[in-house]
């Protein structure tokens, strides 16, 4: 019990002589002192080494000279940095900041102005639309589920194959029923005189037209009739 | 008789601070308010207020006048550079303080780096006896005295630079735990254990080199 105080105590030493221990503990190290002569030898050795090494290193009385060197070598080093560079630093700070916001303010004035002058985007690439008759396809983000009549590579196989009737002169109509999905088309078709079909194609720029009125459905029908009927007297 | 002892070892740290640098928080409030605003008398005013304290940091950081006086210089140098950071509110001497134990750190470094030894260049040229030891009529107790105040000032030089930091706040410039920790960055348990391994360390340190010497003889 005693050894085990004692060690407790060579660690409290060096705090309690330079009365670093607060509270119990101080009040606990005297009484440990007054019975205990190996720890109170111990105290006085750090008391006294202690002592000496404020002895050995006690303040030395430096000349004016000594500190007038230090201030007039500062002041030399700061003197010039606040006349000189100081105000041109904040100026140029200044003028830095200005130009930055005046090329932001520039930067999006002209953003403004060329999106102002960009076309309405199209209602997106691969979309058929029909107003008055015409059939419509929303863009390309719509669910299967709230799609319109013609499906996505229903319309990209209209693209194809009306390029291909262009050169063989079918009608679009046939080519639509070709797709199997035509039904829109033919139903809404039939209540005006004139049948307008837009076909968007992938490039936003190109918008096929087609315009059709029933007279020449007719006439197209009449000449397909004269046809076959030549081919079976042949 | 441990009372006693202890008592001179705080009379001896307690009484080292310089009286006219003592000077109450505002006036350095206003003074680095003043100096911020392009008054260099103002600065010059904060240096003739402080300078003994760092230098004597200095120095007993350093073990030497010439990079003491040097250390002093860029101390201030760095608090004009950084007295635009210097928070309105904070303890002025703590933040100048821990500026000049980060100078103290650096200048050690770059001698070590140097390949200096710190412990040959301190200035023990300038070792005089004090006043009743040189009076004494036993020239063989003047000069065992000044061997153990040689060993001493050597064993101060040979602590980590942390423990000498905290050792040197604390104890030689009197300044309390809670100080020393504002000045180092660190906390007052921090300190007082760093100062109690210091003190452990110098008290060591004499005392093999004490016994090494007298068998030596």
């Amino acid at each position: 019990m005693r050894s085990l105080s004692c060690r407790r105590m060579g660690r409290m030493i060096p705090l309690y002589v330079a009365g670093d221990l607060v509270g119990g503990w101080e009040r606990e190290a005297a009484e440990h002192f007054a019975t205990c002569e190996g720890c109170r030898g111990l105290a006085e050795e750090f008391a006294e080494s202690g002592s000496l090494l404020a002895e050995g290193w006690a303040r030395q009385e430096f000349d004016a000279e000594f500190y007038d060197r230090i201030r007039s070598a500062v002041l030399a080093e700061i003197t010039p940095d606040r006349r000189l560079s100081r105000p041109p630093l904040f100026g140029r700070r200044w003028i830095y900041a200005a130009s930055f916001g005046l090329a932001l303010t520039v930067c999006g004035f002209v953003f403004q102005q060329v999106k102002r002058l960009q076309p309405e985007a199209p209602q997106g690439p691969g979309s058929i639309s029909q107003v008055n008759g015409q059939l419509t396809l929303g863009p390309e983000t719509k669910s299967p589920s709230s799609s319109p009549a013609l499906p996505r590579e229903s319309v990209r196989g209209i693209v194809g194959q009306e390029a291909r009737s262009r050169e063989r002169g079918a009608t679009l109509e046939r080519t639509i029923h070709s797709g199997g999905s035509a039904s829109s088309l033919s139903g809404s078709a039939s209540t005006s005189d004139i049948t307008r079909i837009e076909i968007q194609t992938a490039d936003p720029n190109i918008k096929i037209i087609w315009l059709a009125d029933r007279a020449s459905r007719g006439s197209k029908a009449i000449n397909r009739n004269e046809y076959k009927e030549a081919n079976d007297r042949n | 008789m441990v009372a006693e002892m202890a008592h001179i070892f705080l009379t001896d740290a307690s009484e080292m601070p310089a009286a006219r640098e003592e000077q109450p928080a505002d006036y350095f409030s206003a003074l680095v308010g003043s100096a911020r605003a392009g008054d260099s008398l103002a600065f010059e005013q904060i240096m003739l207020a402080t300078e003994q304290r760092v230098v004597s940091i200095a120095w007993r950081m350093l073990g030497n006048r010439d990079d003491a006086r040097d250390a002093a210089q860029e101390v201030y140098l760095r608090v004009f550079k950084y007295l635009a950071r210097f928070r309105a509110g904070e303890d002025f001497r703590g933040w100048l303080y821990r500026i000049t134990i980060n100078v103290c750190h650096d200048f050690a470094r770059k001698r070590r780096l140097a390949g200096s030894s710190r412990v040959d260049e301190i200035d023990f040229a300038r070792e005089v006896a004090p006043a009743e030891i040189a009076g004494s009529d036993d020239p063989e107790a003047v000069a065992l005295h000044m061997q153990q105040l040689a060993l001493v000032r050597r064993a101060l030089q040979l602590l980590p630079a942390k423990e000498r930091a905290a050792l040197v706040l604390r104890d030689l410039e009197g300044f309390s735990t809670e100080e020393v920790a504002r000045a180092l960055g660190s906390r007052p348990v921090t300190v007082r254990s760093q100062v109690s391994s210091a003190r452990v360390k110098i008290r060591t340190y004499c005392e093999k080199l004490s016994r090494k010497r007298g068998t030596s003889r």
